[in-house]
């Protein structure tokens, strides 16, 4: 028997259950996310969609009210509905025939709108590539620890969703718009959800890790609207829209209410349509993550911990001369003393969040050593 | 600070009854910043004046900003002059036009360029669809207000104007959010507490507006002044209606006014005038108060109505404050027309309040100097012609200036251009052709022309006609121009809507040439031959379908030959190892049974 075998498979077996024992740590722990982003786009023109442009105000609402703010909000409406000539109540946009709600506000800010909200202008948005006269207010600046939620609505088909009535934008384009997104660390995780006719195609080509999607309707099945308003005219608002947000209505910013409650709250008596949910992408447990990890706009702190001191590189050359190349002048003493004050400051802190990856990757690293010691002596004896 | 009291801010609105039941009003506020440092790496204080505007025209090299919202009509004949004799007022949908410094005009051109990319994410407008092919450089139509001797300030840069429209934008309630960001109280104090997006955009007509000027004061500190206005006409029958009913509702018959002189029972009305008593307040107009004074001006914020007859107009100021509330006395002020109401107190809330027994008796409208209209002629796909009515109804000849873009699908003719005089008196009428050779001398209307014709893609035709509109007479011009084919994806995707015109720009000169009214036309909807967009995708399923048909049946013939049955099956059975086995095994049960054929 070789021994030196025997103790590689053991330890092989330990090594595998304590990096499965640290991920499921990791999968479990807490969105590893500090910021939060909404992308909220209707892409339906034309007055009788009335009702998409209320989903998406609604929506926008709900993020603004759980504090999402204006800056971080990309709002696209593809037509101008709050002052059509055709609207009764110029300003105003209900998604309820009992008019309470006025979502159109008196603080609106319309990021795209009107023949701005095409397929080109929404991957390049979400791709973040642009020109250099892109205002960054109508970019989306977001990181890898940003949180997106994305909510999509129009009409839409098998695998497709129209764009004001002259485009669309296919599975395929948003799921390599996602992997684009990933591969330049755009995002933490996405939350997407597309209310459309057959919606649930939409998503079945992504293939990039943490997202989660949900949809409206199968395929073969039509989104259906909730109820008409006789003096707008038209139909207000969404089924799958309206009873997202009659669930949403409810939390508030430190809500313990999950995504999973959210699902579960979707019956096809309600919606007349079935809902559909795609987690395989997503790590997490849904019913670990909070509504608030995408609706709200909580703050964790994580400290970036580089290697490298970055504003040493920037302004010395090879040679360690001082060169000056950005307007910062800040001399390099006075920059290591507060450098280190924050970090004493932070270990101190409780609410540093320790960045789990660190801890998997040092087991791992003394796992290998260890594995490659064993293999030595094992050969060794073997000889 | 020496440097923090230059900025100022100032705030007040004007209200001005306006003939069938309508009032105007003008919300001023005008701030100045500190002084300035025009060195693209300072860093300038800005304190009243928004800081989010300043480094964008330090960058851009702007010197003058003008920006107009406007929608909706303004009624020449009924309401009388523009507010602001006009020059605070643009056409429908958006218009911007800047001043800008550069050594060339690509420079001036990106900086343009980034300046309305800016301003659309400022304004929430789709200014960022300004480009070349619609960006024309005035030469003067739009005067220059700013005050500083570009060569003294800085070598060898010129100074342009750029100017571009946007008729199809709507004007909402995001447009209006930014513009009280710009103000120090941001619309939670003194007037601009008034404004409200479902109130300024229920108006029949609206037009908010910023001005941007860098001037020079007399100490040579470069300061901005920025002057805000927002106009609105609200109909006062019409907004007491809607306060009570946001729809309208046919009034019930016992309701109704008919008149008396003519037969009315209950199948027969012969409904009369609009009452001309009337009872309203600002709560009436707006849906709030004036959220009291406001600290941060010198001057007290107020409120001024235009002169009315005492005997039919009462006008008085309230200021409440839960429910106390004491009158308000008013002041004659030598910078206003009209009584005023100083708003003193910011923990008061103001309120205007009228009453009229007699709407119509205003004083006399001032007299209009020229109306113009515009329109299209013609109905075919693919040419058309434009046609401008100039109307003089004074005793005097008006001298103007007339600004003209039209995109560049619009291939006009020149050539084309006629001159119809009709004296309004004598009904004479002349008719001057432009190919004519005496139509210079004969024609004494167009003084001077100025004519850059469009480039495909990338450049507007720009038109500016010096004009002498001879007295009491109705001057016409006309034009053709052909309509060109878009590229499919060119095409906005409700084409068939059709395609906005800019409305032209009418300058009105006096005798020394000094710009003192300016008005503009309606825009126009133009429409351009629209393919049926289903098509491509029916010639490529046809095209596809025809393909795969021949394809296959020359692939077939190609590669397949054409048997018998009998021919198969002896090629069958000479060729295969099964049919052979088959054979044998059949052979061999042949063999076992005894039996032969």
């Amino acid at each position: 028997m070789n021994l030196g075998g025997v103790i590689i498979y053991v330890v092989l077996v330990l090594a595998t259950f304590v990096v499965s024992q640290e991920q499921l740590i990791e999968s479990n722990d807490d969105s590893r996310h500090t910021n939060n982003w909404a992308v909220l786009i209707s892409t339906s023109r034309f007055w009788f969609n009335y009702r998409h442009m209320a989903n998406v105000l609604s929506m926008y609402r709900t993020v603004k009210k759980l504090g999402i703010p204006d800056s971080q909000i990309i709002l696209m409406l593809a037509d101008d509905i709050a002052c059509n000539p055709r609207n009764a109540f110029p300003g105003s946009v209900f998604n309820n025939a009992d008019r309470a709600i006025d979502l159109y506000g008196d603080n609106i800010e319309v990021d795209y709108r009107g023949y701005e909200v095409t397929v080109e202008n929404f991957i390049r948005l979400l791709t973040d590539r642009w020109g250099p006269e892109q205002p960054s207010s109508k970019r989306l600046l977001t990181d890898e620890r940003s949180n997106i939620f994305i909510y999509m609505t129009g009409h839409g088909g098998d695998e497709f969703l129209k764009f004001q009535d002259a485009e669309e934008i296919s599975s395929y384009d948003l799921a390599d718009a996602f992997e684009q997104m990933y591969e330049k660390k755009r995002y933490n995780e996405i939350f997407f959800m597309i209310d459309t006719c057959q919606a649930n195609t939409m998503y079945t080509k992504f293939y990039s890790p943490n997202i989660l999607a949900v949809g409206s309707s199968r395929l073969n099945e039509s989104s259906y609207s909730h109820h008409s308003d006789i003096e707008i005219g038209v139909a207000v608002i969404d089924r799958f829209t309206y009873f997202n947000l009659d669930f949403l209505e409810n939390i508030d910013k430190n809500s313990n209410k999950t995504i999973q409650d959210l699902i579960d709250s979707y019956t096809f008596e309600n919606i007349h349509s079935h809902a559909g949910v795609r987690k395989d992408l997503f790590k997490r447990d849904l019913s670990n993550v909070l509504i608030t990890d995408f609706f709200g706009n909580v703050q964790k702190v994580v400290i970036d911990e580089p290697d490298e001191d970055i504003l040493y590189i920037a302004n010395h050359d090879e040679n360690g001369n001082y060169v000056n190349k950005t307007f910062v002048t800040v001399e390099e003493d006075d920059l290591k003393i507060k450098k280190h004050e924050i970090d004493v400051k932070f270990d101190s802190s409780d609410e540093v969040t320790n960045n789990p990856i660190h801890s998997v990757e040092k087991t791992g690293r003394i796992l290998l050593i260890l594995i490659a010691v064993i293999w030595l002596i094992s050969s060794y004896k073997f000889i | 600070m020496a440097l923090v009291e230059c900025s100022t801010y100032d705030e007040y609105l004007e209200l001005k009854p306006l003939l069938r039941n309508n009032i105007l009003s003008s919300f001023n506020f005008k701030l100045t910043s500190n002084g300035i440092i025009s060195n693209r790496t300072d860093i300038n204080h800005y304190d009243i004046f928004p800081s989010s505007l300043g480094p964008l025209l330090e960058t851009t090299n702007t010197q003058e900003l003008h920006l107009r919202f406007t929608q909706g009509f303004w009624d020449h004949e009924i309401w009388g002059r523009l507010p602001f004799d006009g020059f605070k007022s643009g056409g429908t949908g958006v218009e911007v036009w800047a001043n800008m410094n550069g050594d060339t005009k690509d420079e001036v051109y990106q900086n343009w360029i980034i300046l309305a990319n800016s301003l659309s994410a400022f304004f929430c407008a789709s200014l960022n669809f300004i480009d070349s092919s619609t960006t024309t450089f005035p030469r003067s139509c739009f005067s220059s207000n700013s005050t500083i001797d570009i060569n003294n300030n800085n070598n060898n840069n010129t100074s342009y104007l750029l100017r571009s429209a946007l008729p199809r934008e709507p004007v909402c309630t995001e447009n209006l959010t930014p513009f009280l960001k710009l103000l120090p109280t941001r619309g939670k104090a003194g007037i601009s507490s008034l404004l409200d997006g479902h109130k300024v955009f229920d108006a029949e007509w609206n037009s908010m507006s910023i001005d941007i000027i860098k001037r020079m004061k007399e100490d040579q500190t470069l300061i901005y002044e920025m002057d805000i206005k927002i106009n609105l006409v609200v109909n006062i029958p019409k907004k007491l209606s809607k306060n009570i009913n946001q729809i309208p509702k046919p009034i019930p018959g016992e309701e109704l006014r008919c008149d008396p002189t003519k037969k009315s029972d209950i199948y027969h009305c012969f409904p009369l005038d609009e009452p001309v008593n009337y009872e309203w307040d600002l709560e009436t107009l707006f849906g709030k108060d004036i959220n009291g004074g406001i600290y941060i001006s010198e001057r007290q914020s107020r409120v001024c109505m235009a002169n009315v007859d005492e005997n039919y107009w009462k006008i008085s100021g309230i200021k409440k404050k839960n429910d106390d509330l004491t009158f308000l006395e008013p002041k004659v002020l030598t910078d206003s027309y009209g009584t005023c109401f100083e708003l003193e107190d910011a923990a008061y809330n103001y309120d205007i309040k009228f009453e009229t027994s007699d709407s119509t008796k205003l004083p006399p409208m001032e007299p209009i100097p020229i109306t113009v209209s515009r329109s299209l002629t013609g109905y075919s796909q693919d040419s058309g012609g434009f046609r401008t009515i100039f109307q003089n109804p004074s005793s005097t000849e008006t001298e103007l200036i007339y600004f003209e873009t039209m995109p560049w699908y619009m291939r006009v003719y020149l050539h084309t251009m006629e001159l119809t005089i009709v004296n309004n008196i004598n009904k004479t009428k002349n008719v001057y052709h432009i190919i004519n050779s005496e139509f210079d001398e004969k024609n004494k209307v167009i003084k001077n022309v100025y004519y850059k014709p469009e480039k495909d893609r990338s450049k507007p035709s720009h038109l500016e006609l010096t004009l002498m509109i001879p007295a009491d007479s109705t001057v016409t011009i006309t034009y053709q121009f052909d309509k060109s084919l878009l590229l499919y994806a060119e095409y906005p995707p409700d084409a068939n809507h059709g395609f906005d015109i800019d409305p032209a720009v009418v300058t009105v000169l006096d005798e020394s040439r000094k710009e003192v009214y300016q008005l503009r036309t309606t825009s126009l909807l133009l429409t351009l031959p629209t393919p049926d967009f289903s098509m491509p995708y029916n010639v490529i399923i046809l095209t596809s379908t025809i393909m795969t048909l021949i394809f296959g049946a020359l692939f077939n013939m190609l590669i397949k030959r054409v048997l018998s049955v009998e021919e198969y099956d002896e090629i069958v059975g000479q060729s295969s190892i099964i049919s052979k086995l088959k054979t044998r095994i059949q052979l061999f049960k042949k063999k076992l049974t005894g039996k032969t054929d």
